[in-house]
């Protein structure tokens, strides 16, 4: 027997339920040994068992739950396969609220300067062969974090990476950039950068939860939708 | 357009068959190829409703089924309401 048709046939004893296989699943096994089954007769059987377990009791609530448990496994594996991501934070005080930072970064975070922060502590390593030096540069600047400041004059600099010592180091190497292009008095560094202890992102439980509900959702309209159908026709 | 139960119960008109001589038939009366899951879907809502039962099998992997007499009056109610559907069509269509 090949391995498809023991592929669609452990397949049909996940989908249908047990009452079902009891009184067909000898004969069905034998009708998917005699038919040479494909991708058309794996999805058949996906939606023939589906549209069976719908017609049990409580089977519309079994659809929404294996839907829900479906995306909740999906959005699990999307989660964990998204970088854990470290803020390091300063904070600094201008003299002249508002203005000062905004000149000061502009010239300390240009072109040039941030492909050498880059290059220095060897940022987005990974992706390095493959990234302009412009999309690089983009990456940069999303990655830092500049407030617009209150009228006490408070700016929080900060850098957003998946490592938390390159973090912090982007982070001083940002503020050196934004002190050393403004004048004398203009900006003091009040609170110096910290290594990050917790991720602020990605929130996994959150994703996790947000799968499963998505899951569940689609799963009761698909089942309604389905239900419906089959009580027209 | 093909109703996977009336074509069942069209196979099983010529004779007793199981599930894959049933796939095997329709196709060649009505050119559509009906999944496993599609046909044993029909079989249990058809076996359910009493318009088909199993018989006696040689090989008891492969079920035949055959006709009830209910199920040949249901296939043939079924039959001709189409008929009548048929002819009126046809009606308009030469007169359209």
């Amino acid at each position: 027997m090949s391995r498809r048709i023991r592929l669609v046939q452990a397949i049909a004893r996940i989908v249908y339920p047990s009452a079902w296989r009891a009184r067909y699943s000898r004969e069905f096994d034998a009708v998917l040994e005699d038919c040479k089954p494909g991708v058309a007769v794996m999805l058949d059987v996906v939606k023939a068992g589906l549209a069976v377990r719908l017609h049990e009791p409580w089977g519309f609530l079994r659809v929404a739950s294996v839907a829900a448990l479906l995306g909740l496994l999906m959005a699990s594996g999307i989660a964990f396969r998204i970088r854990d991501q470290y803020l390091s934070e300063a904070t600094v005080r201008v003299a002249v609220p508002g203005e000062a930072i905004g000149r000061n970064v502009v010239a300390a975070l240009s072109q040039e300067n941030l492909k050498a922060i880059a290059d220095r502590l060897r940022l987005f390593e990974q992706d390095r062969h493959h990234m302009s030096e412009s999309v690089l540069v983009g990456r940069m600047k999303r990655s830092i974090l500049i407030s617009k400041g209150g009228q006490d004059g408070l700016v929080r600099v900060a850098f957003l990476y998946d490592d938390r010592e390159k973090a912090l180091e982007a982070t001083r190497e940002v503020l050196r950039l934004l002190t050393e292009n403004s004048s004398s008095g203009a900006l003091e560094v009040l609170d110096m950068p910290h290594q990050p202890g917790v991720p602020i992102y990605p929130n996994r439980l959150v994703i996790a939860a947000i799968g499963g509900f998505g899951g569940g959702t689609i799963g009761l309209m698909l089942a309604a939708i389905r239900r419906s159908r089959f009580a027209r026709g | 357009m093909a109703d996977p139960t009336l074509l069942i119960l069209s196979s099983l008109a010529g004779g007793e068959k199981h599930g894959y001589a049933m796939m095997v038939d329709i196709e060649h009366l009505s050119g559509a190829r009906l999944g496993p899951g599609t046909l044993y879907g029909a079989i249990s809502r058809l076996e359910q409703s009493g318009w088909i039962r199993p018989v006696k099998a040689q090989d008891d992997r492969r079920q035949p089924y055959a006709l009830t007499p209910a199920g040949r009056a249901h296939l043939a109610e079924e039959l001709g309401r189409l008929q009548r559907i048929v002819a009126a069509g046809q009606r308009r269509l030469k007169h359209a």
